[in-house]
């Protein structure tokens, strides 16, 4: 790309950067312009993307390979292998040509039999994973959190005549953990609609709801802040790399 | 017979991947691994459904010269820029793809994240009221977080504290607050999809949930 | 002008003060010190952990609307990486991001006079992370025959002896997306390799669950992770540290509209309750 190309890009750039900042104001033809064109590139970029990766490299390579060598099945496991046999590489090819007859009504059934294998597939592999990584793992480690502050662990040892452990908690982070297993036993009871939240059962969920409300705000926090970085680094953009680098040096051409 | 297929298909490929899930042996791990392969050859499929979409959308629409149909036809240019570009120079740095990645299709991506801020900070003035004792726990955890998670937080409140032999409280707080009541309120949150997510996915295993076969029989 | 009028204001005076609120520490920046929270330096310490010749996976999933935050992450994620004297292999499991993240990798890899093939492999990338990720469990091969320019994989060096998650040290995570969960639930949770990401501060107060249950070694969540990174690298006048010097004003902004907008809607009759809904 020629430097010619390089600062053109800029001021393109910097152009389409202010026709969707100008949305600000009102919805205008520039606005209008600049989101009609990004979805069109958009799909034009899947489509380059799509082409270059997973459609050669797990469709037309291993086809042309068995085509070549007239395989139906695969040969022995080796890993530079290309193709596994027409057989076990066709297969999903009809597969994914049947979500296409969506479009002919008479054979459009034919596209849920794909849909129903990724979802299938999708729900196989979600079920262990989903129970490991959202419940069993953060529950162990919730249940397995110190809340025994050192000094009572050293006054228990006197006690019984024994060594206290070490490292010993200090009974700020003890009270801290604490408030983990309170705040996710609440949390979880917040969100059991099969009883009547009263009495104990409706305390419990106060409280719940309380932490809840902390990490919705905790949320928010972290929102505002991911926004405004995105925001001032489209402004970075026009002050430094537009505004500065082609006027100023038009006008300083040293600087 | 239309409805029973993709439900026999839908149990019989996700009980392959449950089971394998629990066994180390050779056969069930060479079967997944070319049924995995599988599922990603049927996305490619299904993603170029988006761009057949995309066409059946907005070309009747330029054809017709409906209301607005220049927008359409900016967005079928668009498509077509960057196929063409793509296909004959290919996708390498320094290519017209590239050129037009970076400076057509990355400032307007970028800049459109970058106007929520805008909306947050209006909202922020706006519609955040303090009606209640909830939504004041939310406010004072928010302005604690935005506060102390930058410099400028613990930079003034330590002209307040530094007197009495503190520094980096608020940021001392904000990290409290992130690494304990919001940890309980978020695995709380997460144990509820954990099940959540199970459960629907039996669900589609086991052929209860049937939404994806679509109304018709 | 009435409390009701000022709780009222028209939003572009918001948006105006917004827009000053951010050219002014432009022009006249700031400099205040970054404190570095014990999830990044976590980062930091498994990454200075890493030996001459060790290989570690990078998966990077952001495009341009989250590069801002994104990529100042990334460059010093590698940099730190490459001045370990570690390996890369990177994939990007999200689609408009595979030419930014091939982009971002090449740049620095030449900026730390990498070769491609045996210093680093950039695999690029294939629909369905859920899927992908349960795949490269397996074998990296399996999803990648291969890499995204056409070679395959198992010609460059940088794959010798590696075969799946077993043979990393470390997989580093980049990520702008719903991939975070992926790699945690289909990665993380199935095949218990060392995982730490970086994510946009949306998603970040999300998971710092994770860190504390041991399923992340570490976290950098936004701008401010990215900034303390790069104090941690000791970089003078970096972009995340200048512009969350730039953040910090437009925060206190922000925070003054809440607390304005409040007093007035308090002062102009509006209620408080103890108890309902937020």
């Amino acid at each position: 790309m020629t430097a010619g190309m390089t600062v053109l890009g800029v001021w393109i750039a910097a152009f389409l950067t202010l026709a969707v900042l100008s949305f600000l104001f009102k919805d205008n033809p520039l606005y209008k312009f600049a989101e009609h064109l990004v979805v069109g590139l958009s799909a034009g970029y899947w489509f380059i993307v799509l082409y270059n990766t997973t459609f050669r490299d797990l469709i037309s390579d291993p086809l042309k390979a068995d085509f070549s060598s007239f395989r139906l099945l695969p040969q022995a496991a080796g890993s530079n292998i290309v193709g596994n046999g027409l057989i076990l590489d066709g297969i999903p090819i009809v597969l994914g040509l049947m979500i296409w007859t969506r479009f002919w009504p008479k054979a459009a059934w034919t596209a849920r039999i794909p849909i129903a294998y990724v979802l299938g597939a999708g729900a196989g592999l979600a079920i262990p994973t989903a129970l490991d990584n959202f419940v069993v793992t953060p529950l162990k480690a919730t249940l397995a959190l110190p809340i025994v502050p050192g000094f009572w662990q050293t006054w228990t040892a006197q006690i019984l005549g024994a060594t206290a452990p070490a490292p010993q908690l200090g009974i700020g982070e003890a009270l801290s953990n604490l408030l983990i297993v309170i705040g996710v036993f609440c949390g979880i009871v917040y969100f059991f609609f099969s009883k009547e939240h009263k009495g104990v059962t409706g305390a419990t969920a106060n409280v719940g709801i309380w932490i809840l409300m902390i990490g919705f705000g905790s949320t928010f926090g972290f929102t505002v802040m991911s926004r405004v970085s995105l925001l001032v680094g489209r402004f970075e953009f026009l002050l430094n790399r537009w505004i500065l680098d082609s006027f100023w040096r038009l006008i300083f051409p040293g600087h | 017979m239309k409805r029973q297929i993709p439900l026999v298909v839908c149990f019989i490929a996700g009980i392959i991947f449950l089971l394998q899930y629990f066994t180390p042996h050779p056969w069930p791990t060479y079967l997944a691994e070319r049924m995995l392969k599988w599922t990603i050859v049927i996305g490619f499929f299904a993603l170029g459904l988006g761009i057949i979409s995309l066409w059946i959308t907005h070309l009747p629409k330029v054809m017709k010269q409906a209301p607005g149909w220049g927008y359409n036809a900016v967005s079928l240019a668009g498509f077509l820029g960057m196929v063409v570009t793509g296909l004959v120079w290919g996708k390498n740095p320094g290519t017209p793809f590239i050129w037009m990645y970076n400076n057509l299709m990355n400032p307007i991506t970028a800049t459109m994240f970058g106007l929520l801020a805008f909306f947050i900070a209006s909202a922020a003035y706006r519609a955040f009221r303090v009606r209640s004792l909830l939504a004041t726990i939310l406010l004072v955890s928010a302005v604690v977080v935005m506060l102390g998670r930058v410099p400028i937080g613990d930079y003034f409140f330590d002209m307040l504290v530094a007197p009495l032999g503190y520094h980096g409280v608020l940021g001392a707080a904000a990290n409290w607050l992130l690494n304990y009541p919001n940890v309980a309120a978020k695995r709380a949150l997460n144990v509820g999809i954990g099940f959540g997510q199970a459960a629907i996915a039996l669900k589609i295993l086991l052929g209860i949930e049937r939404s994806y076969l679509g109304g018709d029989k | 002008m009435s409390w009701k009028a000022l709780a009222a204001v028209d939003r572009r005076v918001i948006f105006v003060i917004l827009i000053a609120g951010i050219l002014l520490p432009m022009v006249f920046p700031l400099k205040m010190p970054i404190a570095v929270t014990p999830e990044v330096q976590s980062v930091y310490d498994r990454i200075e952990s890493l030996q001459k010749g060790d290989t570690i996976m990078m998966t990077m999933e952001y495009d341009p609307s989250t590069l801002a935050e994104m990529q100042p992450m990334t460059y010093n994620m590698l940099r730190h990486v490459f001045r370990r004297g570690a390996k890369v292999v990177a994939v990007c499991l999200f689609t408009t991001g595979v030419s930014q993240v091939e982009q971002d990798l090449k740049k620095i890899a030449d900026e730390n006079g990498k070769k491609y093939g045996e210093d680093y492999a950039y695999l690029g990338y294939k629909p369905y992370p859920a899927i992908v990720i349960t795949a490269l469990g397996q074998d990296f091969r399996n999803p990648f025959p291969k890499d995204y320019y056409g070679t395959p994989t198992d010609s460059l060096p940088v794959m010798k002896g590696i075969k799946n998650f077993s043979s990393v040290k470390l997989v580093l995570s980049v990520n702008a997306t719903s991939g975070v969960d992926f790699w945690l639930q289909y990665g993380q949770s199935r095949f218990r390799f060392p995982l730490a990401i970086g994510m946009t501060a949306v998603m970040a107060s999300d998971y710092y669950t994770y860190v504390q249950s041991g399923q992340l070694v570490g976290l950098i969540g936004g701008l401010k992770g990215a900034a303390e990174y790069e104090t941690l690298m000791h970089e003078k006048d970096g972009y995340a540290t200048r512009v969350m010097n730039i953040q910090s004003v437009v925060h206190c902004i922000v925070v003054g509209f809440i607390l304005v907008g409040n007093i007035a809607f308090l002062m102009s009759g509006g209620k408080f309750r103890m108890g309902g809904r937020a």
